[in-house]
């Protein structure tokens, strides 16, 4: 097989075009074009379930599902659309539904992960990543998700909009108001981000 | 948007550029195999091992008088086990009556000798030459006691996503009772016990938990539960490689740590 490329993140454009040839083939049942768009898109959506889930192992599993999913679906789907901001959305959906079956256990284990964290040493601008991840937990979930999507995975405004399914407009706002609810938590909870401003 | 609120923008975007995500895994694979397996069916196997067996402990843990007595959580590689202090006369819910009626907990001193667990219905019985092609880790066994030899009976769960191995020795001369039962473990966060009695030892200079209260094994397919009574004495360890190891059926501790460190470190 050839190598493959990944979704580009940072920046990443969505390139609609390329994707409908290989959503046409997939249909037709061509599994090599299917498996091309799993791996294309693969990364952003492990990231995604890992952000909002908090577990590798975890976020593994929603993400094969998350494909089995739009595979069972691409019959359905607009090929004129980008794939990536469906296939984020499935991934938002089945996560939150993972993290709410668990319920009262898995705040219970979040909890004490929380209180026994992974003691490896990081450097120091990853480990203000972190802190910065374990702030961003704290806020609603939908506050969450819009800072995963348009900061910890570098999406665009309209892919973000597209993946949360609301218009480019409603991003800026919403995002407008978690980064100040976000401010509010790290002031109060994690004072060496803001000390460590510039 | 003020300069202010620019500047912190761009101080969270730096901050979560930095994020040191896990590798990501070979999803394409996995799909694949998934959907050659099982068509149309998504599930998520090691979630559900991990619910149901936590069924008892979460509703346990939901009684007021019960949720303040969890001393003690402990981590064993792909298991974690919650020590209650008080395990009470609750008898779990399940969506589906198994075969034989679920016991309440009982007390330590009523537990049976000899603690049994049924694998029909939740595993693949196997050939070892199609255990070890279908399981992504090394296939051992313990070398102690020296009568042990292979197993009688393997078991691979879900060999579409093989998690767990299951290697079972009998009685000699009484097939229907099981001497050892070996629990090979890939993965993280894969079950979750509650019992009533936990201790904390070391196999092979690694932490290792010795469970001997009794609690009880959830095991789930679909929609249908499957609970069996464990009446104690299990000893959970795991090694560098990331697999976890459970095993059922050692009299004493002393005996249940030499047997797992006779198998190794595969």
């Amino acid at each position: 097989m050839t190598s493959l490329p990944e979704f580009e993140l940072a920046g990443g454009h969505m390139a609609v075009d390329a994707d409908e040839a290989w959503i046409v083939r997939a249909r037709q049942g061509d599994a090599a074009a299917w498996e091309y768009l799993v791996r294309r898109y693969q990364q952003p959506v492990f990231r995604l379930a890992y952000l909002i889930l908090g577990d590798a192992g975890d976020a593994e599993e929603v993400a094969q599902d998350v494909f089995v999913r739009a595979y069972l679906s691409l019959a359905r789907y607009d090929k004129t659309r980008p794939l990536a901001p469906w296939l984020l959305q499935i991934c938002r959906n089945l996560a939150r539904n993972r993290r709410r079956s668990l319920g009262r256990y898995w705040a219970a284990v979040q909890r004490w992960r929380q209180a026994n964290p992974d003691t490896a040493v990081l450097p120091d601008d990853r480990q203000e990543a972190q802190l910065l991840w374990q702030a961003v937990k704290k806020l609603r979930p939908s506050a969450q998700e819009i800072i995963y999507l348009r900061y910890f995975l570098a999406l665009p405004e309209a892919e973000t909009a597209a993946a949360l399914n609301i218009k480019a407009g409603t991003v800026k706002s919403r995002l407008h108001r978690a980064l100040k609810q976000l401010q509010q938590v790290i002031e109060h909870d994690f004072p060496e981000l803001v000390l460590n401003n510039g | 948007m003020a300069d202010t609120d620019t500047e912190w923008e761009i101080r969270i975007q730096a901050l979560a550029a930095a994020l040191p995500f896990p590798s990501t895994p070979d999803i394409a694979g996995a799909v694949r195999q998934k959907a050659a397996a099982s068509p149309g069916r998504v599930w998520a196997p090691r979630l559900v091992w991990a619910i149901l067996l936590l069924l008892l402990a979460a509703g346990l843990l939901a009684a007021p008088q019960v949720r303040a007595a969890v001393l003690r959580v402990l981590q064993i590689g792909a298991v974690t086990i919650f020590e209650a202090e008080s395990a009470g006369t609750a008898v779990p819910p399940t969506t589906e009556q198994p075969a034989t009626t679920l016991p309440a907990i009982i007390p330590t001193a009523t537990v049976p000798a000899w603690p049994t667990l049924s694998l029909t219905g939740i595993a693949t019985e196997m050939t070892l030459a199609e255990a070890q092609t279908a399981v992504p880790f090394p296939l051992a066994w313990p070398a102690y006691p020296e009568d042990l030899g292979e197993p009688d009976h393997i078991y691979v769960q879900d060999p579409a996503w093989p998690r767990a191995l299951i290697l079972a020795w009998q009685e000699p001369g009484d097939p229907a009772q099981r001497r050892l039962v070996l629990y090979a473990i890939r993965g993280q966060d894969y079950a979750f016990k509650q019992a009533e009695m936990m201790q904390s030892v070391l196999v092979n200079g690694r932490e290792a938990a010795w469970v001997s209260g009794p609690h009880v094994l959830y095991l789930q397919d679909g929609q249908a539960q499957t609970g069996q009574f464990i009446g104690g004495n299990v000893l959970l360890w795991s090694t560098p490689l990331g697999i976890t190891y459970r095993l059922e059926g050692a009299e004493s501790l002393a005996e249940a740590i030499r047997i797992a460190e006779s198998l190794g470190e595969p």
